[in-house]
């Protein structure tokens, strides 16, 4: 796969996980009426992202297994949708926002979110095949993977 | 009804237009870190560490903007740039081969890092309360 159609299928894929994310974590009702309910719309984001990355990281590594080269689909979906749909800087954001206006349950959500999204991956995982042979290294490409 | 965005008025549409076109870019320059990294340094994980303080200082600077620069570089920008699900996913990994340090270092030491990142973002961007 070429750079510029990888980066095109990344682009792609971010930019309908971006919408999807903007729509769940701003528009939603309950979330627009109430800010310090957009915390927890993000950790249902990021747990639901991490839920599909890992049941599509594992999708992809039975993919290899099989021959097939599951590059378009880690490119598209893993870094692309589930990156752009999940994010860390509003994680961190939002726990700086938490606590500066003393909202409660701050502390909680970000403990929540730092457990529940490997747990989301690691079951996403289960549900697709089982856990791939070795570290993911990052979902970019698996003919370029090696130990970090 | 529209939002004002310094001379010119956009429609309160526009963000969820514009984040989708930040996070697109975003993603693509996280990709190129954490390609970069791998074929550099032979460590993928630090390209995504890079790419998470690196979102968290661009969403920082940013903050005290006002609903395009919200938009376009916190919500879109930086949201692609950064990532929960493939830590998360290599958190697994990491977990599985007990790599605890890496652990360590991805969820508690990038965290600290991030948050550093974010705060002087806002003190740099005039956003600092």
């Amino acid at each position: 796969m070429s750079g510029a159609t990888r980066a095109l299928l990344v682009g792609a894929g971010a930019a309908l996980g971006g919408l999807f994310r903007e729509v769940l974590a701003e528009f939603l009702p309950i979330a627009a009426a109430d800010p310090a309910l957009v915390a927890p719309a993000l950790l249902v984001v990021n747990v639901s992202g991490s839920l599909l990355a890992g049941f599509l990281r594992s999708l992809a590594a039975g993919e290899e297994r099989k021959g097939r080269d599951p590059s378009g689909l880690e490119a598209a979906m893993v870094v692309g949708f589930c990156g752009g749909y999940t994010s860390y800087s509003a994680f961190v954001a939002s726990l700086h926002e938490g606590l500066a206006e003393e909202l409660p349950w701050t502390t909680a959500l970000a403990a929540a979110t730092i457990v529940l999204c490997p747990i989301a991956a690691a079951i996403g995982m289960r549900g697709s095949g089982g856990y791939p042979p070795r570290p993911a290294q990052v979902s970019a490409g698996s003919a370029e993977k090696e130990p970090a | 009804m529209t939002i004002a965005a310094g001379e010119f008025e956009l429609p309160t549409l526009a963000p969820a237009l514009l984040a989708p076109l930040g996070t697109a870019l975003g993603a693509v320059v996280r990709d190129q870190f954490v390609r970069g990294a791998r074929a550099g340094l032979a460590r993928a994980d630090l390209g995504l560490a890079a790419a998470q303080v690196t979102a968290c200082l661009v969403a920082g600077l940013c903050a005290g903007g006002g609903a395009v620069a919200a938009a376009l570089c916190v919500a879109g920008f930086a949201g692609g740039l950064s990532t929960w699900s493939s830590l998360a996913v290599e958190t697994v990994g990491w977990w599985r081969a007990r790599r605890w340090g890496l652990i360590a270092f991805h969820v508690a030491g990038v965290l600290v890092l991030s948050f550093a990142a974010f705060l002087a973002g806002r003190a740099l961007g005039g956003g600092a309360s």
